[in-house]
């Protein structure tokens, strides 16, 4: 899976899915990049589950924005060691990527107040080149 | 390989086995997906291996019980390694097998309506 923008930059004020992705690789990243403080975002990992037809949550974590450090980076991988923070804005979450299932990103906001960011994702890679 | 979907759509009142599937890969996803409950039920879900000298089917995993109260997703993964991620309700460390089969024991008559299914996941 080339890197590709699932959701582009721009302000949102309201809970958004990306659209569906596969993955063949053991790892994917995901990089979200904020440009202004808002109202407070979970990013969240989902996968279709063929059975009940319908999303599964099977991930999710409140996104720490901070226009410091604006990119910040998840990388899912199914390595056995236990490295699960590498820094405030870079973690590591032991996951299996499922590989027929299709899987998607979602931003939850608790509030209206607009936040603007853009979400990436790709088979994973040593760093993010570049986020849009 | 395809996924599996080893338990279609149905309530539950007593311990349920899968019909046989084959696997050939070092580990899965297994997804109990429970949409219903009456009561609270308990489940636990176990991964068995048949035994064709003996006959026997084998268990291989036994997963913690559950005891939905509504409808909610559990995640247990089977592996060759030892395994634990966050993000799955449990891990067990086993060999899957060509000839396997999913039991889902109920502790009491309260009913659940479930799915069960064996999803492939990607090497590292």
């Amino acid at each position: 899976m080339a890197p590709r923008i699932v959701m582009p930059r721009e302000f949102r004020e309201a809970s958004e899915y990306s659209p569906p992705f596969y993955s063949r690789a053991g790892k994917i990243v995901v990089g979200i990049t904020t440009e202004v403080t808002g109202s407070d975002v979970t990013l969240g990992l989902q996968m279709w589950l063929e059975a009940a037809q319908d999303w599964r949550t099977s991930w999710t974590a409140a996104l720490p924005i901070d226009t410091a450090g604006p990119v910040t980076r998840y990388t899912f991988h199914n390595h056995v060691f236990g490295i699960t923070t590498y820094s405030v804005t870079d973690f590591f979450v032991k996951a299996y990527i499922p590989r027929n299932a299709a899987m998607r990103l979602f931003m939850e906001h608790d509030t209206a107040v607009p936040v603007m960011y853009s979400v990436m994702v790709e088979d994973c890679v040593s760093a993010i080149e570049a986020v849009a | 390989m395809a996924d599996q979907t080893l338990l279609t759509s149905a309530a539950h009142t007593a311990t349920v086995n899968s019909a046989e599937f084959s696997w050939d890969r070092a580990k899965a996803y297994m997804v109990l997906d429970v949409t219903a409950v009456t009561s609270t039920p308990g489940l636990t879900p176990k991964i068995q291996v048949y035994d064709a000298t003996s006959g026997q089917w084998i268990t291989i995993a036994s997963y913690t019980q559950v005891n939905p109260t509504g409808a909610v997703t559990y995640t247990f993964c089977a592996s060759d390694q030892s395994f634990a991620p966050s993000t799955v309700t449990e891990t067990k460390q086993c060999y899957l097998t060509a000839r396997m089969r999913v039991r889902i024991e109920h502790a009491d008559t309260d009913s659940a309506t479930y799915t069960v299914s064996f999803l492939e996941v990607n090497a590292t």
